[in-house]
């Protein structure tokens, strides 16, 4: 799938991309949506410190198939809103500074299956994508079978992290609009 | 608070906990069994320890690991006075052992502290009765008190001093050259080093789990957390197992 020729992209934090390595599809990662992927700093310092995640972050780096960028320290809106998310809602570090950022950048959240992430994201219509986002468009576009998908979902779930079922079978997927 | 009352209360205390008067205490299982979330790091300062208490069941303490090992053993016991003992308490940046009368409630620490971890009773039954009779109570028997009680030589003197079991001469010729008397007298340095470990006691790692496990923080929150403690996850390998 192409990378449409508009400024939005795909602000991705560290347990989607860290549920892609595990799962075995992270070089998929970047086709499945037809936006550009890229990761804050303060996320790419956080995944690099999870369990044998930062060579394959560095890679990804490295192959272009995503791209590093930093927080913007000099947007006093997006800090005052980082700050507020880590403090008052319990938010990790990358999670609070994904959540500021796409909050007036209006990009597309990639971002772990929370219920009050995905509060806070409806209350300030912002558009989210889920891990099991990826994996079901993944299968609209023809790239992963639902045999894929299984295996996907096994391998992360052995690895220690959460999806919210344990087999494809047991997901609907939701529709789209971004 | 007077002496004697403070006195009572470390007794107290100690029996409520299951310890007799002349037994030494694993400081770092009672803080289990207490269920006080304990930090141990070195810090780049002076004070050796914080207590913070939240409600009926929050207690937490931060101790100075770049004091001495017997030092750390005087501030737990300073803190659990906060915690448990003084009335009204929210929490308190500590100093220990400077026994200041101008501040009430870290004078009644130290004093709680002093008699909580080296009780009298325990101090006599390790005393010769020949030095008893003459109140002068010998170096090898200070080492082996302290080792016993797993204190600092200046917290022991202290206790000793006011026990009447030693004089002024005395604790003055005693509180010098502590390593090197234990070393002549065949001891570890261990209780009179700092140790800079860093360290937590308590439910915080589960705690933390139970958040991630219920959805409630994501995974990478939960490892944050966990690094927050001290633990580095960097190390491990995808599967979990430590890099060769």
């Amino acid at each position: 799938m192409g990378t449409k020729k508009n400024d939005k992209i795909i602000l991705i934090d560290a347990d989607v991309l860290s549920h892609f390595i595990s799962g075995g599809q992270i070089t998929l990662i970047h086709k499945i949506f037809p936006y550009p992927i890229k990761i804050l700093n303060k996320v790419y310092v956080e995944i690099s410190r999870m369990p044998g995640r930062k060579r394959e972050v560095d890679n990804l780096l490295n192959f272009k198939l995503i791209e590093q960028i930093p927080f913007p320290e000099d947007n006093p809106e997006i800090r005052k809103e980082y700050h507020y998310i880590k403090k008052k809602l319990f938010k990790g570090d990358g999670e609070s500074a994904c959540l500021a950022v796409v909050r007036y950048s209006k990009d597309i959240l990639a971002s772990s299956n929370l219920k009050d992430t995905a509060h806070y994201c409806n209350l300030h219509n912002i558009s989210y994508l889920t891990t099991m986002d990826f994996l079901c468009q993944a299968v609209t576009n023809g790239q992963l079978f639902e045999s894929d998908c299984d295996e996907f979902i096994q391998r992360v779930l052995k690895a220690g992290s959460r999806l919210p079922v344990k087999k494809w079978g047991e997901y609907g997927c939701r529709e789209l609009d971004l | 608070m007077n002496q004697l009352i403070l006195e009572k209360y470390a007794s107290n205390f100690r029996a409520q906990l299951g310890y007799s008067n002349t037994e030494s205490i694993h400081l770092k299982s009672l803080l289990h069994k207490l269920g006080v979330l304990a930090v141990f790091r070195p810090l780049d300062m002076a004070l050796s320890g914080i207590a913070i208490k939240s409600g009926d069941s929050n207690h937490f303490m931060l101790i100075n690991t770049a004091r001495t090992l017997g030092h750390q053993h005087f501030t737990i016991c300073h803190e659990l006075y906060h915690l448990f003992i003084q009335e009204g308490f929210d929490y308190q940046v500590c100093q220990v052992g400077l026994f200041d009368k101008k501040d009430k409630e870290e004078y009644n620490a130290d004093i709680f502290a002093s008699k909580f971890l080296i009780p009298e009773e325990g101090i006599l039954a390790l005393v010769p009765d020949t030095e008893l009779k003459k109140a002068k109570v010998t170096l090898a028997t200070i080492l082996k008190i302290e080792q016993y009680f797993s204190c600092s030589r200046r917290a022991l003197l202290n206790r000793l001093f006011e026990l009447k079991l030693i004089d002024k001469i005395q604790k003055e010729e005693y509180k010098d050259n502590v390593r090197a008397s234990a070393m002549n007298h065949g001891y570890s340095l261990k209780l009179y080093e700092k140790n800079e470990v860093s360290e937590v006691i308590g439910d915080y790692g589960n705690v933390a789990r139970k958040l991630f496990e219920q959805d409630k923080i994501s995974e990478t929150h939960y490892y944050g957390l966990l690094e927050d403690i001290g633990l580095d996850f960097s190390t491990l390998r995808n599967d979990g197992d430590e890099k060769e």
